[in-house]
């Protein structure tokens, strides 16, 4: 529990990430998100200018950013993150794994935020996480996006989701293997 | 070329990965921030013997000795790039089943494969996999692995806990699906789980999106893999 963020500065390639020391509390870590939160937005903003209006009108939005694992033959990301709801202005703390190699994914560490347009999807999101960890049909639809944000109607209903390293937004949306889930600590 | 093992197992997976939607995680425990998606290939046997004992044991120990191998590898050649591939190759071809992995990720489109395609495929999902982790454990930070137990599991195959130990953070639970194919006493990996989410499941839907994007042409993936492996060179 102490060290919920320090996992962040263990793999710590991305340079907007948090900030250079561990937090130990409940309430730093919480700090740290946010912080996290504001420099991934604000990276965002940057690569992807339209996206500030569309999170600022959405109900709510989830900002990530994700490590590589990098030992054993263990390859996957792993990371943490916070949902906010723009009707209330209430947070959710959020953690994210991820595993597999894949044929196009370059990106070792990356960014991920999601828009949910409506307040369902974000409900479903911030008490139940969401498993993506053996849909087929998401990965078969994600393959044919070919833009830089993903919204796969029919898989996530209400959620467009951005994805991006420090150099830009990733082509296609990385969600093959990856789940979701409040996290239980910082929530309390 | 050896086929599978177990092919009810297989297609019961197949079926069970087609069949998920976008599926809600449970909790256990309200301190266990873990998501606890039970997977059937890590169902627990009930009841255990001396003979299992013993070979859960040899399971544990097989794993900490291959992590082992890898920590060794990472921290002490100086080779050229080549060499070190073809090092890391041998581990991954001592420790892991790959004839089955890579047949297994291919899901129904194998036998849309000829042989020689098949031969072909399975060898540059090999090198693919190689090239991976050669690039990974470049960037390894000191990352330790532990090994913290291991379980029959009701089809035959043995589960191995472990956890990825951060510099400065929270460990990162990873399982091991092994199998003593010949009942030999020799293990091999078929899988490896983080936090539950199984890396063959992930790589198939990966392959299969590629295989669907491209028409629905199994033979699209020797493509896919032959220019990865040339941007790679």
């Amino acid at each position: 529990m102490k060290h919920l963020i320090a996992i962040f500065l263990a793999f710590s390639l991305l340079p907007y990430a948090l900030p250079a020391q561990a937090a130990s509390t409940t309430s730093e870590q919480q700090a740290a998100i946010q912080d996290m939160r504001k420099t991934t937005l604000d990276t965002l903003h940057k690569l992807e200018p339209a996206a500030k209006d569309e999170i600022e009108e959405a109900y709510g939005y989830a900002v990530f950013t994700s490590a590589d694992i990098a030992a054993v033959f263990v390859s996957g990301g792993y990371g943490h993150g916070v949902s906010h709801n723009n009707r209330t202005g209430a947070d959710t703390y959020m953690q994210m794994a991820s595993a597999g190699v894949g044929i196009g994914i370059g990106a070792k560490d990356f960014s991920t935020v999601l828009v949910f347009s409506n307040e369902a999807s974000y409900r479903e999101f911030i008490q139940t996480g969401l498993d993506l960890s053996a849909n087929i049909d998401l990965a078969a639809k994600q393959g044919s996006k070919g833009d830089a944000a993903t919204g796969a109607d029919g898989i996530l209903p209400g959620v467009r989701i951005y994805q991006f390293t420090e150099t830009g937004l990733l082509a296609q949306a990385m969600l093959k293997g990856t789940k979701f889930w409040p996290d239980q600590n910082l929530n309390n | 070329m050896t086929s599978y093992r177990k092919p009810r197992q297989a297609v019961h997976v197949v079926a069970l990965a087609a069949t998920m939607s976008v599926s809600m995680i449970t909790y256990s425990a309200a301190y266990d921030t873990v998501p606890k998606q039970q997977s059937p290939l890590f169902v627990k046997a009930a009841g255990t013997s001396g003979a299992t004992k013993s070979q859960e044991n040899n399971a544990t120990v097989f794993i900490q000795s291959m992590g082992d191998q890898v920590i060794k590898y990472i921290s002490s050649s100086n080779a050229d790039t080549t060499t070190r591939k073809e090092q890391l190759r041998g581990i991954l071809l001592q420790n892991f089943d790959m004839n089955t992995i890579s047949r297994f990720t291919l899901g129904v489109h194998w036998k849309s494969l000829n042989a020689e395609q098949q031969k072909e495929y399975q060898s540059l999902f090999e090198n693919m996999i190689v090239s991976i982790y050669a690039d990974k454990f470049s960037s390894y930070q000191g990352e330790k692995f532990e090994v913290t137990g291991a379980s029959l599991t009701t089809d035959g195959d043995y589960s191995v806990t472990s956890n990825i130990v951060p510099l400065n953070g929270q460990k990162i639970p990873v399982k091991w699906r092994i199998r003593d194919k010949e009942s030999t006493g020799t293990f091999k990996i078929v899988d490896v789980e983080i936090k539950d989410i199984s890396m063959i499941i992930t790589q198939r839907a990966d392959f299969a999106s590629t295989i669907q994007n491209n028409g629905g042409n199994a033979a699209s993936i020797l493509d896919s893999l032959r220019e990865r492996e040339k941007s790679t060179q």
